[in-house]
C-alpha cells in the first residue's frame, strides 16, 4: 500500500472514530453561517439603501474579525485538538494503535490533518454557501467571496495554533482533565505571571505606571493571547508570517514530543516526569503570591500577606500533588519544592515590597538622557488629538490621544526638567506630608535606545510650582497642541465659537484668507507664550483651525467632529483678541444682565455624617453625599449680581489645574428675538411661549461669598 | 526469531522487565509464564514495539521492532483487554486491519465468525467479554503474520472454546509455520500447547527452557528398594528431589530416560515405575533448584 493511499484509508477511518465531531462542526458552522445570513436577508434596515447596508453587514460577518466565528474556532481547536490525540490516554487504544505496523509519524499526520479538517471543511463549505446567498441578495459578489474566503484562510491559520497547543497538552499528560487543564496552563500561565507582576508593581511601586509593557508581552507569551491578538484590524503580511512562524514552532514542538512521548504515559497525570516540577513551581509560585496580594488587599498588612501566601501556595500544592498522583494522600509529596515555591513568591514580593531593584529612586544621569515628554493628566486634558479614518466619511474622525500618543510627539527643549520633576517627586515623597495625586507622566529616552517610563505624583500646589516651566517649553507645546503643526498653506477656514455662538469667519463674516492666516499665527504665537497661570483662567471663546479635510467635516456635518479641535482663547491670547476685534469680532467678558429673563439656581450642600468615634470625640467627615436645592431667580437686582460673577460653564474643562470646588450651578435664561435665534444659541433648547421666547445656558458662580449667598438663598426659598 | 537481548523497562522506580534474554523460535509456542505482575504483559509490549525499551533490543530476523513497520507487519498483538474501533463491528474491523496488514484473509475472517457465531454487523461493544476474546483472536489468526503475540488470550474463553482457538494455533503452525506467544499465569493452560516455556518473575527470567527437553531430562520415579542394598544403589541418579513413605520413595530425578532406567534396574529395586512429569511439576522441580519457591511463585 503506498504511504498515499494509507494516509487517506487512515483519514477515513479517522472520521468514521471521530464522526460525533464532524458532525459538531457541520452543525455549527451550519448555524453560524448560512442560517445566520439569511436571517440578515430579511433584517430592515432604517435609513434606506437596503442592499448597501445588507452588503456591509454580511462582508462584516463573514470576515476573520466576527466574534461568534472567532469564539466558535477557539472552542472547536481546543475540542478537536484534544479529542484527537485522546486515544493517547487509554492503554488499551495505546497498545491497539502502538503495536499496528504504522509508524507513529504517521499516527500523528492522519490525526493532525484530520481535526484541521473537520473544523476548516464544513467552515469553508458553509463561508461560501453563505457568500452565495449574500450576493443573490445584492451584496456584491466579488468582495463577499473574498472577505469570506480571506476570513476562512485567516481564522483557520488562527485555529491551527490553538489546534496545536491543545495537541501539546495532549503530549504532555496521560489523562483527558488533565490535558484541559494543561491547555488552560499553556494560556493563561504566563499572562497571570505577568498580571501578578503588574499588580505588585502598580501597588508597591510609586513611579511605575508602563501597563502597556505587560499588555504587549501578554500576546508573546499565550497562545490564545496572540489568536485574539491578530483578529482585529488590517491583515498584514507581518501577521501572517508571524502566525505562520509560531504554528511551525509548535508544529515541531507538538511533534518532537509525540515522538519521546512514551507509551506508558497513558492513565498518568504527566507523561514527561521532567516537566511535573517546573509546572509545579511556577504554578505554586503563582498562585503563594496571588494568594499574598487577594489576603494582603484585603487585610491591609503584611501579616495578611504572610497568610495569603501560605494559604495560596499550600493550597495549589496540594491540589497539583493530587493530581500528579491521582492519589488524595499524596498531597504533600515534594515538600521541598513547595518550600522552595513558596519562598521565590515571597522573594518576587520581596521585589516589589521593599523595592530591592531601587525601580522609584532611579532618575536617568542627564548625560543617558537622549530626550524626554511629559504628560500631565490635569494639564492640558482638553485637547483634542485625533484623525479621519476615512477622509471624507461622515463620522469618520476618531480620537487618539493617548498618553502614548502625546508623549510619542513630544520633545521637550530643555530635557532636564523631566529630571527636575522626578527629583521634586522624591523630595516631596520622602518628606511624606501631603496628599500627592496629581499625576505626571514621563518618557525618558535614554541614549541607548530604550524608552522608560515613569509617573510622579505632585499635591496640587505642589503641581503648580513644578509644571509651570515644563509648560513653558516650547518643546512641551509643539508635542502638546497638534494646531502649531498647521501652516498658512493648509488653513481653509476659522470657527470662532463664543458661547457655543459658532460662526465660520471666512463663510460668514468674509474675512479674507490671509487674515484668517494672520489669525493662525496670532493664536499660535499667544499658545507659544502662555504660562500655566494665563491657561488657568476661564476662557472668552473657543477657537478651531481648519484645513481641507476638517472644513469638509464641518461642512458635512460630522457629528463626530462636532465639538473636536477647540482651542481656548483665554484672556491672555491678546494678539489673537486684538485681531478678532480688528476684524469687527469683540469677546465680551460679561453678559448684558437685561437678556436675561431669569436663572434657575441649583446649590449642592454637602450632608455631613458621623463617621465613627475616634478617642472619645465624635469625628465629622464631608460626605460625597451633598443635598441639592432649585430655585428661580427672577428678581432683577440679583440678576445682575450674578451676571457680573457667573462664568460659561461649558468652558470649565478648558482651565488647567482647575478641580472645581463648591459651586453654584446656573441655567441662565435669555431672551431672544426669534425662535431660530434662540434655536442656535441654545443648541437646541429653548422655550416659546404666546409672549416670549427664550433658550437656557449653563453657567455657574465659583465658590466664595455669592455662592454661599445664592445656596442659602436656595435653602431659605425651598424650605418656605 | 524474535531476540530479546538485555530487555530492560523501568516505570518510574518499578522495574517490569529485568535485563531479560530470550530468543522465541519460529514454529514454536512459546509460553510465558509468572505471577500477576512479573512482568509478562510489559515483556509482550516490548516484543511488540508498543514500549521503547530502556535498554536492550528486541528483533525480528535482526530487525529493531520498535518503530519499524517492516518488522511489525510480522506480528499481531492480542493485549490483555483488547481496543476494538469505537462502535466498530467485526466487518469494521476487518476493513481496517486488511489496510494495516497485507495478509490479512477476509475469506477466513468470515468463515471464522460464522463457525464461531459472532455475527459480523453487530458493535462489538455488545459483545460479552468471552466473544471479543473470540474476535480478536480471530482477527490475530487471519492477520496473516508469522508471529502472533497473545496476553491472556485463553482467560474469558471456555473450555471448548480454548480448545477451539488451541487447534486453530496449531492449524496455522501446521499450515505456515505461524508462532504464537502466549502468555499466561496458567501453567495447566500452557502445558498441552507450548513448546518452549520461560518463566518470569519479578522482570526476570528465572528459566527458558524446550518443554520436551525439559520432559525428557526430568523424570518422577517411584520404587521401593530392597532393604539389605539400601539407596546406595541410586548413587548414579541425579536426584532432585526424594520423598519416601514407608518403604515407597518418590524421586524426581534428572537424565534421560534410558540412562535413567539403567540406573534403577541396576539398584535391583524390588519395584520401580517412571510416571511422567506434568509442567507444574517440572517447573516446581526446576525452579527449587534454582532456589525459589515455585508455589509461590505460580499457583
Amino acid at each position: 500500500m503506498t504511504s498515499k493511499s494509507w494516509f487517506f484509508n487512515g483519514m477515513t477511518e479517522e472520521i468514521k472514530r471521530r464522526l460525533w465531531a464532524a458532525a459538531l462542526s457541520v452543525l455549527v458552522f451550519f448555524f453560524s453561517l448560512p442560517v445566520v445570513m439569511v436571517y440578515l436577508t430579511t433584517v430592515e434596515y432604517s435609513g434606506g439603501d437596503w442592499t448597501r447596508q445588507f452588503g456591509a453587514d454580511a462582508i462584516k460577518y463573514l470576515s476573520y474579525d466576527n466574534g461568534w466565528l472567532v469564539f466558535l474556532m477557539a472552542v472547536l481547536a481546543a475540542l478537536l485538538g484534544i479529542s484527537g490525540f485522546a486515544y493517547l490516554h487509554s492503554r488499551r487504544k495505546v497498545d491497539f494503535y502502538h503495536s499496528l505496523p504504522i509508524r507513529r509519524e504517521k499516527l500523528f499526520a492522519v490525526q493532525y490533518v484530520t481535526g484541521a479538517l473537520i473544523a476548516a471543511v464544513p467552515y469553508l463549505f458553509f463561508a461560501v454557501v453563505s457568500a452565495a446567498v449574500a450576493a443573490v441578495n445584492g451584496a456584491p459578489a466579488g468582495e463577499v467571496f473574498s472577505t469570506a474566503l480571506e476570513g476562512w484562510a485567516f481564522l483557520m491559520l488562527s485555529f491551527m495554533i490553538l489546534y496545536t497547543t491543545a495537541v501539546i497538552a495532549v503530549m504532555m499528560t496521560g489523562n483527558t482533565v488533565v490535558s484541559v487543564l494543561g491547555f488552560l496552563v499553556f494560556c493563561a500561565c504566563i499572562p497571570l505571571f505577568l498580571g501578578l507582576w503588574q499588580s505588585l508593581a502598580e501597588i508597591c511601586l510609586d513611579t511605575f505606571c508602563d501597563t502597556n509593557m505587560m499588555a504587549d508581552w501578554v500576546p508573546r507569551t499565550s497562545p490564545f493571547a496572540f489568536y485574539i491578538s491578530g483578529l482585529n484590524g488590517d491583515l498584514s503580511a507581518g501577521k501572517i508570517i508571524s502566525r505562520l512562524a509560531v504554528w511551525g514552532i509548535l508544529l515541531l514542538i507538538a511533534l518532537f514530543l509525540h515522538k519521546k512521548r512514551p507509551s506508558e504515559a497513558a492513565g498518568k497525570a504527566m507523561a514527561f516526569s521532567a516537566s511535573q516540577p517546573v509546572i509545579r513551581i511556577l504554578l505554586v509560585t503563582e498562585c503563594s503570591v496571588a494568594g499574598l496580594l487577594f489576603f494582603w488587599t484585603l487585610g491591609n498588612g503584611l501579616g495578611w500577606a504572610v497568610f495569603g501566601l501560605l494559604a495560596g501556595g499550600v493550597i495549589s500544592h496540594c491540589v497539583i500533588e493530587i493530581i500528579y498522583h491521582f492519589d488524595f494522600k499524596k498531597l504533600f509529596s515534594h515538600r521541598l519544592q513547595m518550600g522552595l515555591s513558596m519562598a521565590l513568591a515571597f522573594g518576587f514580593f520581596a521585589l516589589f515590597y521593599w523595592d530591592l531593584t531601587g525601580y522609584d529612586a532611579w532618575i536617568p544621569d542627564a548625560g543617558r538622557l537622549e530626550s524626554a515628554a511629559v504628560y500631565a493628566g490635569n494639564v492640558d486634558s482638553w485637547v483634542d488629538v485625533g484623525s479621519f479614518e476615512e477622509p471624507g466619511r461622515k463620522g469618520a474622525w476618531s480620537w487618539t490621544e493617548t498618553r502614548e500618543v502625546i508623549l510619542g510627539r513630544m520633545e521637550l527643549e530643555d530635557k532636564n526638567l523631566a529630571r527636575k520633576l522626578a527629583e521634586s517627586w522624591q523630595e516631596l515623597s520622602k518628606s511624606g506630608e501631603e496628599e500627592l495625586w496629581q499625576q505626571v507622566y514621563v518618557e525618558y529616552r535614554l541614549t541607548d535606545g530604550r524608552k522608560v517610563l515613569r509617573q510622579y505624583r505632585f499635591s496640587d500646589k505642589a503641581l503648580q510650582e513644578v509644571f509651570g516651566d515644563v509648560y513653558e517649553d516650547d518643546g512641551y507645546k509643539k508635542g502638546r497642541y497638534p494646531l502649531l503643526d498647521l501652516n498658512g498653506e493648509e488653513l481653509r477656514e476659522v470657527q470662532l465659537s463664543v458661547r457655543s455662538n459658532e460662526i465660520l469667519l471666512g463663510r460668514q463674516k468674509a474675512v479674507p484668507q490671509e487674515d484668517l492666516v494672520r489669525l493662525l499665527e496670532a493664536y499660535q504665537q499667544d499658545l507659544m507664550d502662555l504660562t500655566l497661570e494665563d491657561s488657568e483662567e476661564t476662557p472668552l471663546a473657543e477657537i478651531r483651525f481648519l484645513d481641507e479635510q476638517r472644513l469638509k467635516a464641518v461642512e458635512n456635518g460630522d457629528y463626530r467632529y462636532e465639538d473636536a479641535e477647540f482651542y481656548p482663547v483665554y484672556p491672555a491670547c491678546q494678539r489673537t483678541r486684538a485681531l478678532l476685534q480688528e476684524l469687527g469680532l469683540y469677546l465680551e467678558e460679561k453678559t448684558d444682565p437685561d437678556t436675561i429673563r431669569s436663572i434657575q439656581v441649583e446649590a449642592y450642600v454637602p450632608v455631613n455624617r458621623d463617621s465613627g468615634e475616634e478617642s472619645g470625640d465624635v469625628v465629622l467627615e464631608e460626605s460625597w453625599d451633598s443635598q441639592y436645592y432649585l430655585y428661580e431667580e427672577t428678581d432683577r437686582e440679583m440678576i445682575r449680581r450674578i451676571a457680573e460673577e457667573m462664568i460659561y460653564r461649558p468652558y470649565e474643562g478648558y482651565r488647567n489645574l482647575y478641580e472645581g470646588g463648591e459651586n453654584v450651578y446656573l441655567s441662565v435664561n435669555f431672551t431672544a428675538d426669534s425662535a431660530e435665534e434662540a434655536n442656535a444659541r441654545g443648541d437646541g433648547d429653548y422655550t416659546m411661549t404666546d409672549r416670549e421666547i427664550y433658550y437656557t445656558m449653563q453657567y455657574y458662580i465659583p465658590e466664595g461669598k455669592l455662592a454661599d449667598e445664592l445656596t442659602r438663598r436656595a435653602i431659605e426659598l425651598s424650605e418656605s | 526469531m524474535i531476540e530479546a537481548v538485555n530487555l530492560t523497562k523501568r516505570f518510574d522506580d518499578i522495574v517490569a522487565v529485568d535485563h531479560v534474554t530470550a530468543a522465541i523460535r519460529d514454529g514454536n509456542v512459546f509460553g510465558l509464564v509468572g505471577t500477576n505482575g512479573a512482568g509478562k504483559s510489559t515483556f509482550l509490549r516490548l516484543l511488540s514495539g508498543v514500549l521503547k525499551p530502556d535498554e536492550g533490543t528486541v528483533t525480528i530476523d535482526g530487525v529493531p521492532v520498535y518503530e519499524t513497520e517492516e518488522a511489525k507487519r510480522r506480528f499481531f498483538y492480542i493485549s490483555d483487554d483488547q481496543h476494538f474501533l469505537g462502535n466498530g463491528t467485526p466487518a469494521d474491523m476487518m476493513a481496517f486491519y486488511r489496510k494495516c496488514y497485507p495478509g490479512f484473509d477476509c475469506g477466513r475472517y468470515g468463515k471464522l465468525l460464522d463457525s464461531f457465531g459472532l455475527p459480523a454487523s453487530r458493535r462489538i461493544s455488545t459483545f460479552s467479554k468471552g466473544m471479543k476474546k473470540q474476535l480478536s483472536v480471530i482477527c490475530g489468526i487471519c492477520a496473516g503474520t508469522d508471529y502472533l503475540f497473545c496476553d491472556e488470550t485463553f482467560d474469558g474463553l471456555d473450555p471448548v472454546m480454548r480448545q477451539t482457538v488451541k487447534s486453530l494455533f496449531a492449524n496455522d503452525m501446521e499450515e505456515r509455520n505461524m508462532t504464537p506467544i502466549i502468555a499466561s499465569h496458567n501453567l495447566r493452560e500452557l502445558e498441552d500447547i507450548c513448546d518452549h516455556v520461560g518463566l518470569l518473575h519479578k522482570g526476570g527470567i528465572l528459566l527458558s527452557r524446550d518443554l520436551d527437553e525439559m520432559k525428557t531430562s526430568i523424570h518422577k520415579v517411584q520404587c521401593v528398594l530392597r532393604e539389605e542394598k539400601g539407596e546406595d544403589g541410586l548413587k548414579g541418579l541425579e536426584i532432585v528431589k526424594r520423598e519416601s513413605r514407608g518403604r515407597l520413595l518418590t524421586l524426581t530425578v534428572r537424565g534421560e530416560r534410558e540412562a535413567v532406567e539403567a540406573a534403577l534396574q541396576a539398584a535391583d529395586p524390588v519395584f520401580y515405575e517412571l510416571i511422567p512429569l506434568s509442567l507444574e511439576e517440572i517447573f516446581i522441580s526446576e525452579t527449587e533448584v534454582a532456589g525459589y519457591d515455585i508455589k509461590k511463585l505460580v499457583f
